[in-house]
C-alpha cells in the first residue's frame, strides 16, 4: 500500500485554478522529490495533504486513511516541515521538541529519548542557546527533528535546501538519506540537482498536473532520447559535417549536439568514415534530470 | 489535558522569557504604590496651589483617609489595564505572524485548546497583577489610616477584577479573526469608546460593562447597583469565549 | 527632614522600580540593533527622560518580539 495516494485533486484560489486534477502515488520507503518551478502548487499541495487547506475536489488518503479538513487525524502518519519553519523563538531546541512530544501525545519517557537521538543525528546535541540565535540551517535542522518526533511513516519537507548555502544543503540532503531507513521521504523542490543526489521517486508538476512521475530509474530509461556529443576535427570537417546533417546543433565550442532520435550515430560514423574526417569524439551523455525537465516542460 | 498543559506551559515561559511578565508586575506594582503616595500627597499639593494662588479658598481641608487612597486605586488601576491590554494584545497574532501556531495544528493540536489555554493564561497573568497591585495599596493604606471608614472594599475589588476580565474575553475573540496586535487593540479601545458614549444615555448606563469601572462608588455606601452591568459583562465574557472557538476553527492560518 | 522621612516608604520602592526598568530597558536596547519601531537613539532618549511610560513603551512597542 501506498503511503500516500492523491487522486484528481483540483484547487483554486478565488478563479485562478492552481491544481486541475493531480496524482500522485508515493511508495512506501522512497526518497520523493516533488518538482516543480515556484508558485505552480507545490506548497498548496502539500498543505492540503496535512488538512490545512481544503480541496475543490478529489481524494487524498494517507496509509490508507482518508485526508479530511481540518484536524485530520491522518496527521499522526505525517511529520511535516514547513518551507521556512518558525519555533517559539524563546525555546530551546530541546524543550521544543518536549512541547511537540507533550502536545501529541508521545510517552514521557519516549519524548525525552527520541528528542536525544533526534538532537544527535541532526548535530543539535547540547545546544543549550535559544532558537531565537539558530541560523537557517539550524532551523531547518531542527525542523526535521520535530517532524521525525514521532516516528511519521512520512515526512513532508516543503522546499527543505532552498533557502540554504552548498553546506547546509549537504547536511540536510544527508539527513534525508539517511531518514530513509525508518521513514518515506517527500519534499517539493525546485533545486534538480537536489534530486539527482537522493531520489528513488520523482514527481514534475506543471501547469497543475504531474507531467512526468515515478521512479527516477524508469523513467531515465523510457526518456531515452540520449544526447550525442560529437566534435570533429579542424573547421573543414566541421563544414562538411554541418553541411550533410542539418539538425546538428552547433555547441559554439567547436562541437555538435544531436538526439538519437533525429539521427543515428551510425550514420555519422559511416559518413565520416567514408569522407575520412577527422574526428575527436562521438560520445553519448546521460541526460541529466534537467534534460529530461527541459523535454517535459517543451523548450 | 495533556495537550493543553503542555500549551499553558509554553505560555507562561514565553510571559517570563520575553520579559513581558515582570514588565506588567513592575508597572501594577508602581501604581499600586503610587496610589497611596498621591493620597498622602494630597494635601501637600492643595497647600502648595493655594500658596501660589490667593484666589484659591481652601474651604476646609479635609483629612486625608483610606478613602482617598483606594480612590487613586480605582483610577491608576485603569491605566494598569490599558498596559495589559497593549502588552497583551498580540499573544495570538504574533502566532500568526511568524507561523509558529502552524507546527502545533499539524501535530494535532486542538483550536479550541489553543484558546482555553491563551485565555487561561491572561487570566491568570491579569489576577496575579491585579493582586501585586491591590496588595500594596491595601498593605500602604492599612499601615497609614483607619480602615474602618472603608464600606465595601471586597466587592468594589472584584467587580474591577471582573471588569478586567471582560478586556481579556474581547483580546481574545479579536484575535480569532483580526492578524495584528495593533487592530485587536484599535478594536479593543472602540469597544470601550462605545460604551463610554452610550452610557451618556443616563438609563442605559447601568447596563454597561464599563459601569463596572466605577465600582469605588461601593467604598462610601452609596447607592451603586451593580447587578445589571455584571450580569451583562458576565454573559458577554462567555458570549465572546464561546464564539471565539467557531471563529477561530474557520480561521485559515 | 522628618517630612522627606514620611515619604521615605513611597520614595524608595518608586525609585527601585523605576531605575530598574530604566536599566533593564537600556541594557535590553543595547543589546538589540533592530526595533519593531523606531530607532536606538530614539528610544534610549525616551527611556532616559520618560519615567516608567518610556522604558514600559520600549517594551510593549519598540523591541522585537523574538
Amino acid at each position: 500500500m501506498p503511503v500516500l495516494e492523491i487522486k484528481d485533486l483540483v484547487k483554486s484560489f478565488g478563479d485562478k485554478q492552481v491544481l486541475k486534477g493531480l496524482s500522485l502515488t508515493v511508495p512506501e520507503k522512497s526518497i520523493f522529490g516533488f518538482i516543480g518551478q515556484n508558485g505552480t502548487g507545490k506548497t498548496t499541495t502539500m498543505k492540503t495533504v496535512l488538512g490545512l487547506l481544503r480541496a475543490d475536489s478529489g481524494e487524498i488518503t494517507v496509509a490508507g486513511e482518508k485526508v479530511v479538513y481540518g484536524n485530520t487525524p491522518t496527521n499522526r502518519h505525517i511529520g511535516y516541515l514547513p518551507d521556512v519553519p518558525e519555533f517559539y523563538p524563546f525555546m530551546t531546541a530541546g524543550e521544543y521538541l518536549a512541547f511537540c512530544g507533550e502536545i501529541s501525545g508521545m510517552d514521557r519517557g519516549e519524548i525525552r529519548s527520541r528528542s536525544e537521538e533526534l538532537l544527535e543525528a541532526v548535530g543539535l546535541a547540547g545546544e543549550k542557546h535559544r532558537i531565537k540565535g539558530y541560523s537557517r540551517g539550524m532551523r531547518q535542522r531542527l525542523g526535521i527533528a520535530q517532524a521525525l518526533l514521532g516516528r511519521p511513516r512520512l515526512l513532508i519537507c516543503d522546499e527543505p535546501t532552498s533557502a540554504l548555502d552548498p553546506v547546509g544543503r549537504k547536511e540536510i540532503l544527508d539527513i534525508l538519506v539517511r531518514v530513509r531507513e525508518e521513514t518515506t521521504v517527500l519534499f517539493s523542490t525546485h533545486i534538480l540537482s537536489d534530486v539527482e543526489r537522493i531520489c528513488t521517486d520523482v514527481a514534475f508538476l506543471r501547469e497543475g498536473v504531474i507531467s512526468l512521475g515515478g521512479s527516477l530509474s524508469e523513467i531515465r530509461r523510457s526518456y531515452r532520447s540520449d544526447i550525442y556529443i560529437l566534435e570533429p576535427e579542424g573547421s573543414e570537417a566541421a563544414a562538411a559535417l554541418k553541411a550533410a546533417f542539418p539538425m546538428l546543433t552547433d555547441t559554439g565550442s567547436g562541437s555538435f549536439t544531436f538526439r538519437d532520435t533525429e539521427l543515428s550515430p551510425f550514420e555519422v560514423m559511416s559518413f565520416a568514415a567514408e569522407r575520412k574526417l577527422p574526428l575527436i569524439k562521438l560520445e553519448r551523455s546521460e541526460p541529466t534530470l534537467e534534460d529530461l525537465f527541459m523535454e517535459v516542460v517543451g523548450q | 489535558m495533556r495537550q493543553l498543559n503542555a500549551f499553558i506551559k509554553k505560555e507562561f515561559t514565553e510571559q517570563l522569557r520575553s520579559r513581558r511578565l515582570y514588565i506588567l508586575g513592575a508597572v501594577f506594582l508602581f501604581f499600586g504604590i503610587m496610589s497611596p503616595a498621591a493620597a498622602k500627597l494630597m494635601p501637600k499639593i492643595i497647600e502648595l496651589v493655594a500658596e501660589q494662588d490667593q484666589s484659591f479658598k481652601i474651604e476646609a481641608v479635609k483629612e486625608v483617609s483610606a478613602l482617598d487612597s483606594f480612590d487613586q486605586f480605582f483610577k491608576n488601576v485603569s491605566t494598569s489595564l490599558i498596559v495589559f491590554v497593549i502588552m497583551q494584545a498580540g499573544i495570538f497574532t504574533r502566532e500568526y505572524s511568524s507561523g509558529t501556531l502552524l507546527l502545533s495544528l499539524t501535530r494535532g493540536m486542538e483550536r479550541r485548546k489553543v484558546i482555553a489555554a491563551k485565555a487561561f493564561t491572561l487570566t491568570a497573568v491579569w489576577t496575579a497583577c491585579y493582586l501585586v497591585c491591590f496588595g500594596t495599596t491595601y498593605a500602604y493604606t492599612a499601615y497609614f489610616w483607619d480602615m474602618s471608614v472603608v464600606n465595601d472594599l471586597w466587592t468594589a475589588v472584584l467587580l474591577w477584577w471582573i471588569y478586567g476580565l471582560w478586556y481579556i474575553a474581547m483580546i481574545v475573540f479579536f484575535s480569532t479573526f483580526l492578524n495584528s496586535a495593533t487592530a485587536v487593540i484599535v478594536c479593543t479601545g472602540a469597544i470601550f469608546l462605545a460604551g463610554d458614549l452610550l452610557a451618556m444615555i443616563p438609563k442605559a448606563e447601568r447596563f454597561i460593562p464599563t459601569y463596572l469601572s466605577g465600582s469605588s462608588g461601593l467604598l462610601r455606601a452609596r447607592d451603586f447597583d451593580y447587578t445589571p452591568a455584571l450580569v451583562i459583562t458576565l454573559v458577554s465574557i462567555v458570549l465572546l469565549l464561546s464564539a471565539s472557538v467557531p471563529m477561530f476553527n474557520k480561521k485559515q492560518l | 527632614m522628618d517630612e522627606i522621612r514620611e515619604y521615605l516608604p513611597f520614595i524608595i520602592p518608586l525609585a527601585i522600580i523605576q531605575f530598574g526598568l530604566m536599566i533593564a530597558s537600556l541594557v535590553h536596547i543595547f543589546k538589540h540593533d533592530k526595533y519593531k519601531v523606531g530607532n536606538r537613539a530614539l528610544w534610549v532618549v525616551i527611556c532616559l527622560l520618560v519615567s516608567i511610560i518610556g522604558p514600559v513603551a520600549y517594551f510593549a512597542v519598540g523591541k522585537e518580539d523574538s
